[in-house]
């Protein structure tokens, strides 16, 4: 199927280009990002959101607001972590090896009774 | 011109970058009790072992490397990622750690240039 896909991949003309038109403005998609994640998880309670498999939910409505926020040549990766509260410690760390220049990352974070939601987004250039 | 970039081994290999990523939880936190005094210090060298050890493949590909370090207090953990890419040459690899004090999930993800 690999190979199927590579022969009807659209191949993209040359752009000549060096860089991208614009660097990504990451504020617009963190608003947007901080908003979703609190209308979907006001008033939630951990186990409803196991149960209701709703980081699947979560996940799909910032990736679609994302996408529409992102211009074109640019792939984007959006990571959803929940986590009960429990009175416990837990640490979140990420890392990449990207252009500076072209590519950028936001991070969003909601927490309210015995749970935490948190949303990375990382975007970069497709050259 | 092109052919030739693509018949090289230029592929995202799941099984290299799975190694990678356990090779450095192990070295790093590998026989160690959950401590949150030494939490960041542990982050910081996994992710950046990792990234490390991924350059050294020598691949054109950009990394994002994530990790989740959280101890083990019977609280529930969900993680869930979504990407917008080219699946013929972009791949991503999730490892899930565990001894009896904390688990550890580091997840990276590989984009082609």
């Amino acid at each position: 199927m690999q190979e199927h896909q590579k022969k009807n991949r659209p191949k993209y003309l040359n752009t000549y280009k060096m860089e991208p038109d614009k660097k990504m403005n990451m504020f617009k998609i963190k608003n947007s990002m901080q908003k979703c994640l609190e209308k979907l998880c006001e008033d939630k309670q951990f186990e409803e959101v196991v149960e209701r498999e709703m980081i699947r939910t979560i996940n799909n409505q910032l990736h679609n607001k994302v996408r529409d926020l992102v211009p074109d040549r640019y792939r984007f990766i959006v990571q959803v972590i929940v986590c009960e509260r429990n009175d416990n410690d837990f640490s979140i760390s990420s890392r990449s090896l990207m252009n500076n220049d072209h590519d950028s990352y936001t991070s969003v974070s909601y927490a309210k009774g015995d749970i935490v939601v948190v949303g990375i987004c990382h975007v970069l250039y497709l050259e | 011109m092109d052919d030739l970039n693509e018949n090289a081994e230029q592929g995202f290999v799941i099984d290299e970058v799975n190694s990678v990523i356990k090779e450095s939880i192990e070295n790093v936190v590998g026989s160690s009790q959950y401590e949150s005094v030494k939490i960041d210090m542990w982050m910081n060298s996994i992710i950046e072992q990792c990234i490390e050890n991924l350059t050294k493949l020598d691949k054109p590909y950009k990394y994002v490397a994530t990790a989740v370090i959280m101890q083990k207090t019977g609280a529930g953990l969900q993680t869930s990622s979504s990407c917008y890419w080219d699946s013929t040459t972009d791949g991503s690899c999730t490892v899930r750690w565990e001894n009896k004090t904390m688990y550890c999930i580091v997840s990276v993800f590989g984009l082609k240039i």
